[in-house]
């Protein structure tokens, strides 16, 4: 119940600025994979172009082998789902409501919501968490509240393909650990394969085993978290240097940012 | 970003307020009903009154189906139903379309401020109804008014290019739509004044031509109301078959193509959609403002967001609001009346004053 994706030699650019170039990547299905980079690198552009709301330049984007651009919107859209950085929605809509528009490509245009579509919607707030929140305005909620209530819309689109934008950036400690663990579990029990921009890459390190480090239009490195976050790579993409440590409890990469003030301590333990 | 912290128990108790739906049925059969009211009294009541009982009688004996004893005079049968049903129906038809207009509007632009007249189709179907009532004499041959099809080309017209100068790349600000449509309803708006100064035909009727841009309802008989009724009946399905791209588009653009809603295509065809139905008011009416903002907001706010729902409530709702509206007209100043335009902007411009502030915040340019 996983699906693959795969790009080969793809360009995209918005009004000729190129944004991507020949890019290639394959994720395996049922691969959990989060993509590194810096702002305006083409991250978000990639999933963009994965869930098939852009087209390609040149080259090909492949879903499950199949170019994306065979597919039908709908058709599409009952494979591939993506999580927005931040979901806003007009006030007055519950929270059900929110997470019944996930079923859009299921239901025919004049159908009314059916028993599965039904039993999909709960089954979706229970998988994201948020099935307390049910009848609440999604208006109201707390930015983390918010966020689990978009996973739950992407989940009740019963995607195979699960895309994520940057999806704990506006939110705190605690509810980046609650989205993201219980991103996990859908990816362990649904078998969802699962690709995420990320801002933070010790989060990234926690939470996926497949790293992607991107620099203007390219891949720099490719790999688990151990061999892609070294200092020397990063200071390389991010222009800045950085100090990486192993944490000792858990045995992965902590990436710090050096504050000019502290850049003489680190140096001597680079 | 909404509420944060809800760690703080006041808050909490303040924002878990459930939100309660009523039943769709319920909904709707309440609306019918007080449309059917509305329609029954706004034909009853006015100079040379007659009892709703009596109405209804002669209602009745129309449909051949009940044997009812004549005792009502013919010339109210005649009133009945030759001037005081085809005016309330007219004016039902306004509201209808206007309404719905407005919450197509709201919903693709995902702008609470829209509204047919706020966008410029409004002002887009007087310059339309106007010059073809300038150039009705070439017309006449055809056999029915051109006055619809004109409407509705310079509605369509002015909701596309009020659109396409408010878009910014991917995005519609609300802002830059609301500008946009205020610019272009002035454009409209002096070349409409133009039209009418410098035609010939229109000059021969400029009185009843201001009477109808004012926004009286002025119908004499059944004539119109034959070709527009069904067209409301289309427009009105199509706009309802809309209603699950609709909801996507509360995500956004994006969102709703992720939803694997066909954006461009949905977009193009709400707003052709907007444009005929008010094309039909106008038509009717003149220029009757806000209605399209004021009832859509209600009825959202009594039923939800969802646009199944939405659309037929609008149609009822803005219907019936209307013919309440147009009935006060005539009975606040009788044996006068008030253009339900005027009315209906001063009620409407302080309301759409009242959700500008109120959704300043929410809704930022």
């Amino acid at each position: 119940m996983s699906a693959g994706l795969e790009l080969t030699a793809v360009s995209f650019g918005y009004a000729g600025l190129p944004v991507l170039k020949d890019f290639c990547l394959t994720v395996r299905p049922g691969e959990a994979v989060a993509l590194l980079g810096p702002n305006g690198c083409g991250k978000t552009t990639l999933l963009r172009l994965a869930a098939g709301v852009r087209h390609a330049d040149e080259g090909t984007v492949r879903i499950d082998g199949r170019p994306v651009r065979g597919y039908g919107r709908k058709e599409l859209a009952r494979i591939v789902a993506t999580l927005p950085q931040e979901l806003d929605v007009p006030p007055g809509w519950s929270v059900r409501e929110v997470v019944g528009l996930g079923r859009t490509p299921h239901v025919s245009l004049l159908g009314s919501v059916t028993p599965t579509d039904r039993d999909s919607m709960d089954r979706a707030l229970d998988l994201a968490r948020c099935a307390d929140l049910a009848e609440r305005e999604y208006g109201t909620l707390s930015g983390g509240q918010k966020q689990r209530v978009a996973l739950a819309m992407a989940v009740a689109q019963e995607p195979r393909l699960l895309l994520l934008d940057e999806p704990t950036s506006h939110l705190d400690l605690r509810y980046r650990t609650a989205l993201l663990d219980a991103i996990r579990d859908l990816h362990h029990e649904l078998g969802l394969t699962v690709l995420a921009a990320m801002h933070d890459p010790t989060l990234a390190a926690l939470y996926f085993p497949r790293l992607l480090l991107m620099a203007e239009w390219r891949i720099v490195a490719d790999g688990p978290a151990e061999d892609v976050l070294t200092a020397s790579l990063l200071q390389e993409v991010y222009g800045v240097p950085v100090h990486v440590t192993s944490d000792p409890a858990l045995g992965v990469p902590v990436v710090n940012v050096l504050p000019a003030r502290l850049r003489h301590r680190a140096a001597g333990t680079r | 970003m909404g509420a944060r912290g809800t760690s703080a128990p006041a808050l909490r108790a303040v924002t878990s307020v459930r939100l309660r739906r009523p039943y769709p049925a319920l909904v709707l059969g309440l609306l019918v009903f007080l449309s059917v009211l509305s329609i029954l009294f706004g034909a009853a009541l006015g100079s040379a009154g007659i009892p709703v009982w009596r109405e209804i009688l002669i209602l009745l004996d129309l449909t051949g189906l009940f044997p009812i004893e004549r005792t009502w005079d013919t010339s109210d049968a005649a009133i009945l139903l030759q001037l005081r049903l085809p005016r309330v129906v007219g004016a039902f038809v306004v509201g209808a379309g206007l309404a719905t207009a407005g919450a197509l509007m709201q919903g693709v632009f995902r702008n609470p401020l829209a509204d047919p007249y706020v966008l410029g189709s409004s002002a887009g179907a007087g310059l339309g109804a106007v010059v073809a009532l300038s150039l009705s004499v070439r017309f006449a041959a055809l056999g029915f008014s051109p006055v619809p099809l004109f409407a509705f080309v310079g509605a369509l017209m002015s909701t596309l290019m009020v659109y396409m100068l408010a878009r910014v790349g991917p995005r519609t600000p609300p802002m830059h739509l609301l500008l946009a449509g205020v610019a272009v309803s002035a454009l409209l708006g002096s070349s409409m004044s133009f039209v009418m100064l410098y035609s010939r035909v229109a000059q021969t009727q400029l009185q009843s031509i201001f009477a109808w841009l004012l926004g009286g309802v002025a119908l004499s008989g059944w004539q119109e109301l034959r070709l527009l009724l069904p067209l409301l009946a289309l427009a009105l399905v199509a706009a309802w078959a809309m209603a699950r791209p609709l909801d996507a588009f509360a995500v956004g653009e994006e969102g709703a193509a992720n939803l694997g809603v066909g954006v461009e295509r949905a977009k193009v065809l709400a707003i052709a959609v907007a444009a005929l139905l008010t094309a039909l008011a106008v038509s009717i009416s003149g220029l009757v403002a806000f209605v399209g903002l004021i009832v859509p907001h209600g009825v959202r706010l009594l039923i939800g967001p969802g646009h199944r729902l939405l659309i037929p409530s609008c149609a009822l709702a803005g219907g019936a609001f209307l013919v309440v509206i147009d009935l006060l007209g005539r009975l606040i100043v009788a044996p006068g009346e008030v253009p339900v335009g005027l009315l209906t902007s001063l009620l409407g411009a302080p309301f759409f004053l009242w959700l500008l502030r109120r959704t300043r915040g929410t809704y930022a340019a």
